[in-house]
């Protein structure tokens, strides 16, 4: 549950990296000036040549070895200079459901996805929230019919992997198969959603798309045994990516409190504050231990992380979403201007909120999961 | 096989030899084996347990071999932990001096100390009280005001010392004293060593709003201690008390494994006074709700310690870590306790034996004596001060 040498080492490079090249002004660059594909391409490229495509890949494939605390790192950095990639959904969800699902595509697209020529996105959402057991796009008749929304990096993508119902009168995350759709197949529609935290999701219609079975990702009617553990993992990186926010959060406020004089002292002498970081402190600190414990747990093999995975969500959603409302307050009326990033660090915690599943969702989940 | 490995399979199979099948079973707190010259045990089987637990020295298990303890790595002592916890074996000791003193001894002790007192606390001889709050001394325990007057060849204590926890039973107690009232207040404090037998010495217990007296005062007047039980110096007890704090605070945050009489589950609980649905989701969907964050606080606190663990293996420790656990571990506690109470309804609210099961009567008690674990010790208020300084560079 610690970083070993190498993959501290790792973090650095990548930390030293964003904070020269993408710091948070970047995203605002982004935002101001949206690009087709919602985020820097050279700035991706030059993330991959750091190595961060192949950190979780099997080593026939490529990988780095340096394990999911190590991709933990990573997200983390990612979280703190709210640097939108296509890393969450093009590799850690992406190239993982390929290279988990061990069919031809590992050899036929695999290698394109960890290059950065070609870009993955997961389409599953459909409803207000992620509920895949609920998913009513269905592939019948060699013809795809649905509409995806808040599909993370959809504008970006080359190529969509929708989770569609392939067996007839099947319900839940039973009958579902992940189906890979080019974005310029005859049928696709994409339409960008820009989301209120300057990142891009897409909303697609896939309206009588003709798909052959080439296009089906591992074993048909049964993907959720393949992308259920694949999503577990994604939300483990996605609670790291959070916390990163929410310690940037915690780092910048204080700095802030040590900073800000009223009544002739700084603003952070003041118990009343001081006892609010505190325990802002514990509460990331707690939620980062269940983290490392998810992400060392897959390090060690642990296959099943269904329960850790919901545990880490709700706790990072927990804190991220008090550590920006506390932030924002802290800063007092300079937290609610554009002109400082805290308000950045806001929305990002909200969209995060949604994105693999919301603290409802994953509550509900661990209860389950723990029998009661 | 690695060294760990072998020390593993040795230890199991130790433990499945040793350890007697009623010393299984979650500790009831009539059947807590406490050290002291007037030990008693409730069980042959206790008995047993805690006699082959001290002769191979696991009643303090990384204490060096010469003074009785397992001469045990930290790799290993928590080798022994887990397959302690996997076979649900008791703990072979309770006593302050093993948790606490010993721990301070080890750092600040002289050889005789060592010599004089580690051995007896190893083997559960000595029972031992703490003495450093006083009436007007809490939260400031550094004003305290009990005086120790050079006498030469001996110290003559006066002054009274306050939630000194069972003192009545106690055979020895530790103590911080005023040596030197010139300087400031956190210097000419002394850390000192007292036989509870001396002339002057005397305990009231103070009875508490769990209907039990857990704690003490006690009272020393004119009670003359030889110079030799100072411990780390003379007006260096400021030192050796901090150190020891810290043992106390992460005892404190874990008390619910250490000392906790009967661990109850939330969810069993629930499922007996409540019910469960035919789909097997608990029938009040906001009580359910309010345990899945109790759980998920109480695995994350486990989590964390396990984190704390990994870092001081590998030296990599964030000086903020540790000081986060007392103020987690003691709310989440409480968070537990008041859950407990509440799933009871009113059978929670009775306080005759005859209308409690002694179950109800354990978790009632519990929730009320639970409330003195965000206060003793260093109250949550001075943890997070604590964490503001010290781990946040917050200015004073």
């Amino acid at each position: 549950m610690v970083l070993n040498e190498e993959q501290r080492l790792l973090h650095s490079t990548i930390r030293d990296f964003l904070n020269q090249r993408a710091p948070v002004v970047a995203l605002r660059e982004l935002r101001d000036n949206p690009n087709p594909q919602g985020f820097d391409s050279d700035l991706w490229n030059e993330l991959i040549e750091l190595g961060v495509s192949s950190i979780v890949l099997n080593e026939e494939n490529g990988g780095l070895g340096f394990g999911w605390m190590g991709l933990g790192a990573v997200m983390e950095e990612i979280g703190r200079h709210l640097t939108a990639t296509p890393m969450l959904s093009s590799i850690v969800i992406g190239a993982a459901l390929i290279e988990a699902a061990d069919d031809h595509h590992s050899t036929d697209l695999l290698p394109d996805v960890v290059a950065g020529t070609r870009n993955l996105a997961f389409a599953c959402d459909e409803g207000l929230r992620y509920n895949p057991g609920a998913t009513s796009a269905a592939l019948e008749n060699g013809l795809l019919q649905g509409e995806k929304t808040f599909v993370i990096n959809g504008p970006g993508a080359t190529d969509f992997l929708v989770l569609a119902r392939t067996a007839a009168d099947s319900k839940g995350t039973d009958g579902l198969s992940l189906i890979l759709v080019p974005r310029d197949a005859a049928g696709v529609t994409v339409n960008r959603i820009h989301s209120v935290d300057g990142h891009s999701f897409a909303q697609i219609k896939f309206d009588q798309v003709a798909v052959d079975n080439q296009q089906i990702i591992g074993v048909p009617d049964r993907a959720w045994d393949t992308v259920a553990p694949i999503l577990d993992r994604a939300t483990l990186a996605l609670a790291a990516e959070m916390l990163g926010g929410a310690r940037e959060l915690l780092e910048r406020t204080l700095a802030y409190l040590n900073d800000r004089e009223q009544f002739d002292v700084k603003i952070g002498s003041f118990q009343a504050l001081q006892h609010r970081c505190a325990q802002l402190f514990c509460q990331l600190e707690l939620a980062q231990s269940v983290v490392y414990k998810g992400l060392s747990a897959i390090d060690q093999g642990q296959q099943d992380v269904a329960k850790l995975a919901s545990h880490a969500k709700v706790l990072a959603i927990d804190c991220y979403q008090k550590m920006s409302n506390e932030a924002v307050q802290m800063h007092g009326g300079m937290g609610i201007t554009d002109e400082v990033d805290i308000g950045l660090f806001l929305k990002r915690s909200r969209v995060c909120n949604q994105m693999l599943g919301d603290s409802s969702f994953h509550r509900e989940r661990f209860a389950k999961l723990c029998g009661y | 096989m690695s060294p760990i490995d072998e020390f593993r399979q040795q230890t199991r199979a130790w433990l499945e030899e040793n350890c007697p099948a009623s010393q299984r079973r979650p500790v009831v707190k009539d059947e807590q084996i406490w050290a002291g010259r007037d030990r008693v045990f409730a069980t042959p089987d206790a008995k047993l347990w805690f006699e082959r637990m001290r002769d191979k020295g696991w009643t303090a298990p990384t204490w060096p071999t010469e003074y009785g303890g397992g001469g045990l790595s930290s790799d290993e002592e928590k080798v022994l932990e887990k397959e302690m916890a996997r076979l649900n074996c008791r703990p072979a000791l309770y006593d302050l001096g093993l948790w606490m003193l010993g721990p301070a001894l080890l750092v600040h002790g002289h050889e005789a100390q060592k010599q004089e007192h580690l051995s007896k606390i190893v083997r559960g001889d000595i029972r031992w009280a703490q003495g450093y709050s006083e009436p007007a001394a809490g939260s400031d325990l550094a004003s305290l005001k009990t005086r120790a007057e050079d006498m030469g060849d001996h110290f003559l204590v006066n002054g009274t010392k306050i939630w000194t926890t069972q003192a009545d039973k106690a055979d020895w107690i530790f103590a911080l004293v005023r040596t030197d009232a010139s300087g400031t207040k956190h210097q000419g404090i002394s850390f000192i060593l007292i036989d509870m037998r001396s002339a002057g010495v005397s305990t009231t217990p103070i009875e508490l709003i769990s209907g039990e007296s857990e704690f003490c005062q006690t009272f020393f007047d004119d009670v003359k201690v030889p110079r030799e039980n100072i411990v780390g110096g003379l007006d260096n007890g400021w030192t050796v008390a901090k150190e020891l704090l810290k043992h106390e605070r992460k005892l404190m945050a874990t008390m619910e494994s250490i000392v906790q009489r009967e661990d109850e589950s939330l969810v069993e609980l629930a499922a007996e006074y409540i019910g469960m649905d035919e789909s097997g989701k608990l029938n009040d969907s906001n009580i359910r709700s309010r345990i899945t964050d109790q759980l998920m606080t109480a695995e994350a606190l486990e989590y964390l310690n396990e984190r704390l663990f990994f870092q001081y293996r590998s030296k990599q420790v964030d000086s903020g870590l540790p000081l986060t656990i007392k103020y987690l571990g003691t709310n989440a506690i409480q968070q537990k306790d008041e859950l407990l109470l509440e799933i009871l309804g009113n059978h929670g609210l009775s306080w005759q034996e005859q209308s409690h099961t002694p179950r109800e009567r354990n978790i009632v008690q519990n929730w009320a004596y639970n409330k003195a674990h965000t206060i003793a010790g260093g109250t949550s208020e001075i943890q997070l001060n604590i964490i503001a300084k010290r781990a946040l560079g917050l200015p004073a």
